[in-house]
């Protein structure tokens, strides 16, 4: 991870507080990201008063007034040590410093930019007049359409890398300020993503044999975060049967243009079965037609609409007393060809809880696309959860049976008496 | 984990009010990629590149005669306050999952940063100039369009099924030996051969039989000559009459040298030390392990020729100055390919030249 | 003595050199010339400079039973082979590392471009020369036989490239730039 994250983390931590403090989110907005070109501006606009008497959260330096600003509920912005040196710079835009090198090399990257967008303008050119040849002229359908998808894979290449090179999209990306429909700025969440947390998920699916014994594969695209009211949920964790009464938050951050319809299934693999002396699967929740795009990630689960989306509700999972550790994995499932699936069929059909994600899969031509997971175990709060979700094993606790040591093994067989 | 997550403090800090948490009902037109609207006009193109690019916008006049950082800095009265802690590159590579992950080679605050490159090598230049297209146009093989070589037989060999045990084993080697030799393909303007690498080599029997320093002397005249910092080698098999013990006696030095070193050693060697050694033929014809890398040995008293140990001649004791192995190994796939580049670069071969 | 970086007065320690005796701004050849000027014995300028001390020889050579018999030489190769102040990371503020970034972007640009031409130029020359050979084959009217002579690889991979040839490019290139009664030497 470049430092420069790190560099951008007291800004955020800044904004956390503020909102923490209940300040209205648009005077959040509107101060919390000023770069140091604007800095100006702000200034101008209320000269009147004595600086110690209002002063300006992005110049403030001595502790007083910080320790001030912080009780009105406004944070100072950025390090102690930036403050002070804005206070005497010249405020020069960042593109516009004059250091020779730098300036150079700006109108190398300026050049290879406009190359790009000359690109860009021939290969839409060229990509249109392909769409419109009929099919006997491309040459047949699959030749035609593979084509098409070559060359508009080639064009979003381009919009990228027309403006990769630009230090302000850097700046903007690592200051979480990326505007997530533009290409590039998906491309480098998804470098990101792919850079460390998406190892981890991985990790966590394999080691934990989600992988095979739930679905038989899976190669998550999208990058998923799950919070249990405000707290967030790494992949693997414990969460208490308490916290867990109520649905989930899920954020699911599509690196792609365009929408998405998902299909999100909760699994537990793990319910203890005596009769069979093994596990049972069990569905906790099922929603179908979740529209997803990469500017809207948010997913409540329990604000889908029950009418038309959620096939079955949230239920929360106990770990009955006695029982190792059940894995409630979350897949993200897209459905084919982006298509609604019909709901009231799927309603009437799939009432079973047991059915196993595999069936759905199949028969519904679902992919999975993202993936995470949580663990809950027998704890202080479980029993009340299951008394109010009306468990019927509340009272039950279970034990391995006890294998009996094949004869040979015996400490002391009758043999020997 | 937490500290890796700055959009996350974004996404929480972001009032709710902004966020829609309902889904709208009615789907948008646009779906996928592939369910796009058949030709969209190029704005639609442009709007999704940034809008406020960095890049177009010019520097105003006379900017920089009133920029000067320095005079500011020196104007201020008080120091400014410290800094904030800052992201500091790991030490130790603890493998890919741990949160403290090294930035890449490139970023200054790298371990593995090297600044540079800051200059242009001499005998880069002339490769690239000159010999690249030389070799290129005297390595030319005509082959009329439409014109395919006859397909060779495989290199390994089917057993002749004798025997009912030749079912599924692995393939025969060659005949007359194991070795498979590198295949060369004809030299085209893609494969033109290049020096790749320069590895100086230096087997020091003293530094077991004596003591450690003609082992730290031969080091930093490797590193001297080469400005590479060199790797030290155990021996691995045993000299009765120096008393060698495999594992035990750091005998060798190594350096290897790739990139901007490597073409000036490459310069310093054709231009000032060879020239210079007495009664040198050059190097021998039968040298070359047969996969287009030539080496040659270099004796102490030239190795003193090269100009960074001339220049501090008194600075080495003389008698401890080591001889080197040098190994160019090029990007030929056969010796006759690389001993063409490297006699154009200027190493003479001499004697019977075997390929 | 306030001058003296800290590394200069490491090395100064390690060697013995008296403090006083050292400039105020020594250079590391300096001091090295020090030492090795201590080692051999002094001249009669070097001693007459040296009168405020009786003796030239340092304590530890002085004593019978200690004093180290290496080469001095060898200390300081060991010292600066071994000494460990290697450079830090660097740490640049959030605009210097930008500007750092756009500067090694547009390096890396820059080298791409340098390539992609590089290549293309070779490969024009190629195919030119393609198109040469193919003339000369079909079209020249002499059955072939010129270009036959001209596919000859004879001697290529056997006499390779005359010495004379390989000589790097200069900044200053002699006046007559071409020896054109050069002939071909006869080899032993």
């Amino acid at each position: 991870m470049a430092h420069c994250e790190r560099a951008s983390k007291p800004l955020l931590q800044c904004l956390r507080n503020t909102y923490s403090r209940g300040i209205a989110g648009t005077q959040l907005q509107t101060r919390a990201f000023q770069s140091t070109a604007s800095v100006k501006e702000a200034e101008a606009e209320a000269p009147s008063q004595p600086f110690h008497k209002a002063p300006d959260p992005s110049l403030v330096t001595s502790p007083r007034l910080e320790r001030r600003l912080l009780r009105q509920g406004t944070a100072p912005i950025g390090s102690r040590r930036r403050r002070a040196a804005l206070q005497d710079s010249a405020n020069i835009p960042f593109e516009q410093l004059p250091y020779q090198c730098f300036q150079e090399a700006r109108k190398v990257l300026l050049a290879d930019r406009e190359e790009k967008l000359k690109e860009i303008e021939t290969m839409r050119q060229r990509l249109a007049r392909q769409e419109a040849l009929s099919v006997e002229e491309a040459g047949g359908e699959k030749a035609k359409k593979s084509r098409v998808t070559a060359m508009q894979l080639h064009l979003e290449r381009l919009k990228i890398l027309a403006d990769i090179n630009d230090p302000l999209v850097k700046r903007n990306f690592e200051d979480g300020e990326g505007d997530m429909s533009k290409p590039i700025y998906r491309f480098l969440a998804d470098r990101k993503w792919r850079e460390y947390r998406r190892k981890i998920l991985v990790q966590r699916i394999t080691q934990m044999k989600v992988i095979p014994d739930v679905l038989p594969h899976c190669d998550p695209v999208v990058d998923t975060r799950m919070y249990f009211g405000k707290r967030q949920v790494q992949a693997g964790e414990y969460v208490d049967a308490r916290a867990s009464t109520s649905a989930p938050k899920l954020d699911i951050q599509l690196f792609e243009g365009g929408e998405k319809l998902v299909t999100i299934a909760i699994v537990d693999p793990d319910i203890p079965n005596v009769e069979t002396n093994s596990f049972d699967y069990k569905t906790h929740f099922l929603a179908v037609n979740v529209p997803i795009s990469a500017t809207s990630t948010k997913v409540d689960l329990s604000q889908l609409l029950e009418d038309s989306q959620v096939v079955l509700p949230w239920l929360p999972p106990v770990a009955q007393k006695g029982s190792p550790y059940h894995r409630l994995s979350v897949f993200i499932m897209e459905q084919k060809n982006s298509r609604p699936l019909n709901f009231e069929a799927i309603k009437t059909k799939e009432t079973s809880r047991d059915v196993t994600l595999r069936t759905l899969q199949a028969s519904y031509h679902l992919k999975a696309i993202g993936a995470h997971l949580f663990r809950t175990q027998w704890d202080d709060t479980t029993l009340e959860v299951m008394k109010e979700i009306g468990f019927d094993g509340a009272s039950v606790e279970l034990r391995r049976a006890r294998v009996e040591p094949l004869p040979y093994k015996r400490r002391n067989p009758s043999s020997f008496r | 984990m937490a500290a890796r997550e700055p959009s996350r403090f974004l996404s929480r800090a972001l009032p709710r009010a902004s966020v829609p948490s309902i889904r709208p009902q009615g789907f948008l037109s646009r779906r996928n990629v592939s369910d796009e609207a058949p030709s969209r006009r190029l704005s639609d193109h442009l709007s999704e590149l940034e809008s406020g690019s960095s890049l177009s916008t010019p520097v105003p006049e006379g900017a920089a005669q009133s920029f000067d950082p320095v005079a500011r800095a020196k104007a201020r009265k008080t120091q400014l306050p410290r800094g904030r802690y800052q992201f500091r590159s790991p030490k130790y590579d603890r493998g890919p999952l741990h949160p403290h992950q090294p930035p890449p080679a490139s970023d200054p605050s790298s371990r593995l940063f090297v600044p540079g490159p800051f200059s242009a090598p001499r005998a880069e230049q002339t490769y690239d100039s000159t010999v690249a297209s030389d070799i290129m146009s005297l390595c030319y093989v005509h082959t009329p369009p439409g014109f395919k070589p006859p397909p060779k037989a495989p290199r390994l060999r089917e057993w002749d099924d004798s025997s009912p045990y030749h079912k599924n084993r692995v393939l025969r080697g060659p005949r007359g030996g194991d070795v498979l030799r590198l295949l060369r393909k004809p030299i085209k303007f893609n494969n033109i051969p290049e020096i790749e690498r320069i590895t100086i080599h230096s087997y020091v029997n003293k530094a077991a039989t004596e003591n450690s320093s003609w082992l730290h002397v031969a080091g930093i005249a490797v590193q001297a000559i080469s400005n590479v910092r060199v790797e030290t080698f155990k021996s691995k098999t045993s000299v009765a009459n120096w008393g060698i013990v495999p594992g035990r006696d750091s005998v060798a030095v190594k350096a290897e040298l790739y990139g901007e070193n490597m073409y000036h050693f490459l310069g310093k060697l054709v231009d000032v030390v060879l020239p210079r050694i007495k009664d040198w033929e050059g190097v021998k014809g039968t040298s070359g392990d047969s996969s287009g890398n030539i080496t040659f040995g270099m004796e102490p008293e030239n190795v003193a020729l090269f100009p960074e140990i001339e220049v501090n001649y008194d600075m080495y004791p003389p008698k401890m100055i080591p001889g080197c192995h040098i190994t160019l190994h090029t990007s030929a796939r056969t010796d006759k390919d690389a001993r063409l580049l490297l006699s154009a670069m200027g190493i003479p071969f001499y004697g019977k030249i075997v390929n | 003595m306030k001058s003296l970086s800290p590394a200069l007065a490491s090395l100064a320690n390690v060697f013995r050199v008296p403090m006083s005796m050292a400039p105020a701004r020594p250079s590391v050849s300096r001091v090295c010339h020090e030492i090795l000027r201590q080692q051999q014995k002094p001249g009669p300028v070097t001693a007459a400079l040296q009168a405020s001390s009786f003796s030239t020889t340092s304590a530890m050579a002085k004593r019978k039973s200690g004093g180290s018999t290496t080469d001095k030489r060898i200390t300081m190769i060991r010292y600066f082979l071994h000494h460990p102040l290697t450079p830090r990371p660097l740490r640049f503020s959030r605009n210097r590392y930008l500007r750092h970034w756009t500067i090694h972007r547009a390096w890396q640009l820059f080298q791409a471009q340098q390539r992609r031409k590089q290549e293309l130029e070779l490969m024009r020359q190629y195919q030119s020369m393609q198109e040469a050979c193919e003339e000369l084959r079909t079209g020249a009217g002499d059955g072939g036989k010129l270009f036959r002579v001209s596919m000859n690889k004879k001697g290529i991979f056997t006499e390779m490239f005359p010495i004379e040839y390989a000589r790097m490019q200069t900044d200053s290139p002699p006046a007559e730039g071409w020896n054109y009664d050069w002939k071909k030497p006869e080899r032993r």
